[in-house]
């Protein structure tokens, strides 16, 4: 008696949430994907999956973010281009302001506000420290910091909040491109000198509501990456491709370059297995499961080293030491494991991300002496490994390795 | 003028344990005791008793160092002190028993007495062994006999009872506060209780207790102070006092009159008001009756008998297997209290902590958590008509409280039942179900409970009066049911004087 | 009192903080102490400016809506640990609506994802005698793996100006529409839950059960019921979400949780139910929008902001959980 009313509960509840969900899911089949990620897309020709040039599917084409994507499409030869399209800069191109324009600068004492997209991440710290230091430069104060942890709705309160303050330039990385819009309104409406960090907002163009975007060579990070691997593994084997699962340009643009090398110069080079994440705390838990389905799985490509903690942790578990590993990014923590000689842990391609914190603060000065910016700003890329550990923490974070990274190095 | 002043204090049984002259004390600008004077021996039993709110509680608290007093003096063994919070207290060889079991259940008789002192071994974990050892040496000192290992979940309340003593005198306690150590207990567990108390005072501890039984005073004390509205009304040797004189001490009026049967006139030649046939579940057998407007209807048995079941079952609390309850020749479908409280019946529950109250809310919205709907239009609730009617409540019950806002944890135990009972007919029950309304209360509070049970039947309302005490059932009911083994055994009627005395009661319920 | 050692039943040496306050008034006391200590370090940096001040109002709205329902929840001892990804799945629902249909069928779907969810958390916690804790931290990830699913993780933008101007972005006269939207549930809550039978009868359930039952209060209804209103308030602050940032987003309300349950909590509800505020549900809401506006505008780093918060939030309920003494 009691027990078929549980049944019946059960049976209810699960009807309801089909109708809820099917109510909500009519929609976007038919429209989401076009509109809503331009972004995503914007350097894809739109080939069909067909035209990919392996016979055999690779396992990322389970991806649902990639859906469409040709690897063959991608130029590696130059620099990756802005999200519209925008033509890229080599940062080493910008002119540095006239000793008149430093002293204009100086004599305003501004005030500049820097809001930090994902705090307690010593990458985000690192363009954190670029930014103070070159803002120190120009006699720029920094004078208030808010987190956005890549969440909308706080970032449109950090605005808020920090306009009041009345920054004369606000430093940040767009949380989402279609939100955008409506978070940086009111430092757009307030005359702001604004400098974008890695991400773009959605039907914005630089020069006009903000100034440029800073950021690095993600296709070539990608490829660099792919480089890696390969040489680890001398250029066939199988690998796993663990992406993060969220439409951000730049990490696409990371994983993009790397299948795009894969593809185009590594044809002995097979991806078996695919994971995506959201939550980097479920890494390691993908990584299990992919080592139990492919025993002999030579390589593990994973898209930030943030989330490769997982990946090494698993790999140790299973007392594999076969596996090598790429990623990209610095990180003290997986550094200790580069570091030390015969580890899974191959190489990282990383871009120079204190320089590009830096180039912000720079590109907002050349703006306000009234000196055009080019609108896409890049610094090249970096492929590491552990012969050149040291010089990457100095090229990308201005910074020594931790003592443990440079104990595991012997040095 | 109502209270014969302090009793010539009897012959000094030894040497002072524990003295106290002068103690007073004040909650929120009130005094509620004025200077109290108090002077326990050593080895013997001193009895304190006083209606809930006399300041009893208050007392013993400054006694053993949980309240602070205001003035007075305190001297243990002797010499003065200064007792400041439990742990001292502990040291100064105070132990209090409280009413509340603080034993955990789930643990086993020994961890309970050595809680928080455990003997650990070389290795620094606990030895069991030496646990056991310790525990079993306690619980003979109390003449206990209780394995240390079982849990104390399994026990009866009278061995937690002793449980809690063992546990108190393990801690080197030579004097120990038992505060009502017999309100959940059988006879002849209050039997093995009063032996364990005469076996720690052969000892030389000395003990206060603190209870509502004033045969049990009698039996057990040495020695007995009353307490009324923060004085000391009464203090002398037992074999010097009666009951009447306590009574009168207490309460400056006797019980006896709330506790003689008045002879109503009810009208059986109708319909009754309740009629339940072959009430059937795992607790009731087969149970029917009838109850007629303004009767009250007892019901005696011993516990486990399944008299608190019946209410239950009717109140549509344990849910039916089989037979039917009509409310003045009409079915009534009850599955649960909502169904039955919206025909007209009320139930006042045994344990009024747990199914009566909600300690923490004020006493108006206690005495209101039945009746919401009756104080609202469009499902606002009128506050203003909603006070009222509690008001008229707390008057009508004489509930001692200030206003109706203090929370309801704050009162003592007998107004607390108060205030069930005014929460149930704020309902305007027709039928009113009471689970012993009378266990736990203090002396004042049970008369007037008692009264208004009375005036409720002469009003026409049907009352079922389950009771523990058959003196209450025989003061009041009009015909009794006797249920043994969850049915009913006899109905026992009043139709010449002494049919229902507490002997013939304590005979149909023993058989 | 004498102090001398011969002496006297003693006082305790402890010191009391001031016995009784009116229930609820360490919260405001709290409030309005951050308020001026905000005032006085940084009346040179803007916080006191009306535009500030209105941030604030307008960046709490949504805390303060789901406090509102949360205090509801937790009033009648239950709790709701959806309400986060109801946000993100009203959001997603409604912006997908408006895209292909208009608001008059966007807005009441947006909302029907807080009913079914409350209704179906309620449900299950009263059929299946499971505590809602645990059933609606299920439903969390059932829900949150909607919201994902619905778009592929794809933020939607919504256009629809008359939208997005009654939900979360307009002004009214000098108030923005947020704050129209916090005062008028702030006084609906505010009304059922102090002056309806309903809201009695819900203290009464959350503050024993049992005592409730005995007292004819149909308490499973009444915990389904807190349990709609609390995912309820939760979609309703999806809507404006969607309103605000002209888009939704699988992460919105992703975590907004624990900030709704210590705003709750810090306006005097109690955790074990019984007790509670929507009054104080505001203020806790605003103290906790009042601190990250104000230790922002101070220049502290994300690091020390932390802390500050951290040690602020635990002060604030400590004290508003204080009971007075018994006896």
């Amino acid at each position: 008696m009691r027990s078929s009313r549980k049944l019946i509960t059960a049976l209810a509840t699960v009807a309801l949430i089909a109708g809820c969900s099917s109510t909500a899911t009519a929609a976007p089949g038919s429209a989401a994907p076009g509109s809503a990620a331009p972004t995503a897309a914007a350097p894809t020709a739109a080939a069909p999956a067909t035209g990919a040039p392996s016979a055999a599917p690779q396992a990322w084409a389970q991806s649902d973010i990639f859906k469409g994507f040709d690897p063959m499409s991608v130029d590696l030869t130059g620099f990756t281009p802005g999200p519209n399209g925008e033509h890229s800069t080599n940062a080493a191109d910008v002119p540095d302001p006239t000793a008149a324009c430093v002293t204009q600068i100086k004599n305003a004492h501004l005030k500049l506000a820097f809001l930090n997209g994902l705090s307690g991440n010593t990458w985000m710290a690192a363009i954190e420290k670029g930014v103070r230091e070159k803002a120190a430069e120009y006699g720029i104060n920094v004078t208030m910091t808010a987190a956005t942890d890549f969440d909308p709705a706080k970032e449109a309160a950090a605005v808020e909040t920090v306009m009041a303050g009345k920054p004369d330039i606000l430093v940040t990385i767009p949380v989402d491109p279609v939100a955008g819009k409506a978070d940086y309104k009111p430092a757009v409406d307030a005359g702001t000198t604004i400098v974008f960090y890695d991400n773009p907002v959605d039907g914005w163009t630089a020069g006009k509501e903000y100034v440029t975007i800073s950021t690095g060579d993600h296709y070539r990070m990608g490829k660099d990456a792919a480089d890696l691997l390969a040489k680890a593994l001398g250029e066939k084997g199988t690998y796993g491709f663990i992406q993060l699962d969220v439409a951000f340009y730049n990490s696409n643009n990371r994983e993009k370059g790397f299948l795009a090398e894969m593809a185009q110069k590594y044809p002995n080079m097979k991806n078996v297995a695919w994971a995506g994440f959201t939550d980097a705390a479920t890494v390691g838990a993908a990584t299990d499961a992919m080592l139990t389905q492919h025993p002999d799985l030579d390589g593990i490509y994973i898209s930030y080293s943030g989330a490769a903690a997982g990946v090494f942790a698993s790999l140790q578990a299973a007392n594999n030491k076969h596996v090598k590993v790429v990623t990209h990014d610095l990180d003290a923590a997986n550094d200790v494991i580069m570091a030390t000689a015969g580890s899974n842990y191959y190489g990282t391609a990383i871009e120079h991300t204190y320089d590009e914190g830096a180039n912000t603060v720079k590109a907002a000065v050349l703006k306000r002496c009234g000196v055009d910016v080019p609108p896409f700003i890049v610094v090249p890329a970096l492929a590491v490994t552990r012969d050149n550990l040291v010089q990457a923490w100095q090229d990308g974070f201005h910074a020594t390795p931790p003592a443990d990274v440079m104990k595991a190095l012997g040095q | 003028m109502t209270a014969s002043p302090t009793a010539p204090v009897g012959p000094t049984t030894g040497p002072v344990a524990l003295a106290a002259r002068g103690v007073r004390k004040s909650f929120h600008g009130v005094e509620v005791l004025h200077g109290v004077d108090f002077t326990l021996h050593r080895g013997e039993v001193h009895g304190l008793v006083g209606q809930n709110g006399a300041g009893k509680s208050t007392l013993v608290k400054i006694l053993n160092g949980v309240y602070a007093g205001d003035a007075g003096e305190l001297e243990i063994n002797g010499t003065p002190a200064v007792v400041r919070g439990r742990d001292e207290a502990g040291k100064r060889a105070i132990a209090m028993v409280f009413q509340e079991f603080s034993l955990i259940t789930s643990m086993s008789v020994g961890q309970n007495i050595l809680l928080a002192r455990e003997p650990t071994g070389r290795s620094g974990l606990i030895d069991d062994r030496e646990v056991r050892r310790r525990a079993q040496a306690a619980l003979a000192r109390v003449g206990a006999d209780i394995d240390p290992d079982r849990l104390v979940e399994d026990l009866p309340v009278g061995s937690r009872q002793l449980v809690e003593i063992a546990k108190a005198i393990s801690q080197d306690a030579s004097i120990l506060i038992l505060d009502e150590p017999t309100a959940s207990l059988s006879a002849t567990e209050i039997q093995s209780l009063s032996q364990a108390i005469r076996n720690l005072t052969t000892h030389g501890i000395s003990v206060v207790f603190i209870s509502h039984h004033l045969n049990e005073v009698v039996d057990i004390c040495d020695r007995v102070t009353v307490l009324r509205d923060g004085n000391v009304t009464l203090s002398g040797p037992t074999s010097e006092v009666t009951l009447s004189t306590m009574i009168e001490a207490m309460l400056g009026k006797s019980l006896e009159s709330a506790l003689a049967y008045q002879a109503r006139d009810v009208d059986r030649t109708g319909p009754p008001l309740l009629r339940v046939a072959g009430l059937r579940n795992s607790r009731v057998h087969d149970v029917s009756c009838e109850l007629w407007a303004g009767e009250i209807l007892g019901v005696a048995g011993l516990l486990g008998s399944g008299k608190s079941e019946l209410l239950r079952a009717i109140f549509g609390i344990d849910r039916l297997d089989a037979g039917t309850v009509e409310l003045r020749g009409r079915p009534a479908h009850i599955r649960n209290p909502a169904d039955a409280l919206r025909v007209g019946i009320a139930l006042v529950p045994e344990d009024r902590g747990r199914a009566g109250l909600v300690r923490e809310h004020s006493v108006g919205h206690n005495i209101l958590m039945a009746s919401w709907t009756r104080y609202a239009r469009g499902g606002f609730v009128d506050d203003r008509a909603a006070n009222t009617a509690a008001g008229s409540f707390v008057e009508q019950l004489r509930i001692r409280t200030q206003g109706l806002q203090p929370p309801v944890k704050t009162l003592s135990g007998g107004n607390q039942q108060k205030v069930v009972v005014a929460k149930n007919l704020s309902a305007s029950p027709r039928v009113l179900l009471l689970d012993d309304p009378t266990v736990g209360v203090d002396v004042g509070s049970k008369r007037e409970i008692l009264m208004e049970v009375r005036e409720l039947a002469a009003h026409g309302t049907g009352v079922m009066l389950v009771s523990s005490e058959l003196e209450v059932l025989s003061g009041l009911a009009d015909r009794v049911l006797v249920m043994r083994d969850h049915a009913v055994r006899a109905v026992l009627e009043r139709s010449a004087a002494g049919d229902l005395s507490e002997e013939a009661l304590s005979r149909a319920v023993q058989e | 009192m004498s102090d001398g050692q011969s002496a006297v039943v003693p006082g305790r040496g402890r010191l009391r903080i001031p016995r009784r306050l009116p229930s609820g008034a360490v919260v405001y006391i709290g409030f309005v102490g951050i308020f001026l200590f905000f005032a006085v370090t940084l009346r040179d940096n803007g916080f006191l400016t009306i535009d500030n001040q209105l941030n604030v109002l307008r960046q709490t709205a949504f805390v303060s809506v789901m406090a509102f329902g949360t205090t509801f929840a937790l009033s009648a001892g239950e709790i709701d640990l959806s309400i986060g990804q109801v946000v993100a799945l009203t959001a997603m629902v409604t912006a997908v609506l408006l895209r292909d249909m208009n608001a008059l069928v966007a807005v009441p779907a947006g909302l029907s994802v807080g009913v079914i969810t409350g209704l179906t958390n309620g449900l299950l916690t009263t059929k299946l005698r499971v505590p809602s804790f645990l059933i609606t931290l299920g439903m969390g990830g059932i829900i949150g793996g909607l919201s994902r699913w619905i778009t592929n993780l794809q933020p939607v933008p919504v256009l629809d100006d008359n939208y997005t101007f009654v939900f979360g972005s307009g002004n009214i006269g000098p108030f923005p529409t947020l704050f129209v939207w916090t005062i008028a549930v702030l006084l609906v809550a505010h009304l059922v839950y102090r002056k309806t039978t309903f809201g009695r009868q819900l203290l009464a359930t959350g503050g024993n059960r049992i005592a409730a039952r005995y007292s004819g209060i149909n308490t499973a209804r009444i915990r389904i019921a807190s349990l709609v209103i609390c995912s309820v308030t939760a979609s309703l602050a999806g809507l404006l979400y969607v309103g605000r940032l002209h888009s939704a987003r699988y992460t919105l309300g992703e975590t907004d949780l624990l900030t709704v349950i210590a705003a709750a909590v810090i306006g005097g509800t109690s955790m074990a139910g019984g007790r509670g505020s929507i009054m104080g549900a505001l203020l806790g809401s605003l103290v906790m929008g009042v601190l990250n506006n104000g230790l922002i505008l101070m220049g502290f780093s994300i690091t020390e902001q932390d802390i500050a918060r951290g040690v602020i939030i635990i002060v604030a309920v400590a004290l508003s959980l204080r009971e007075a003494p018994e006896g």
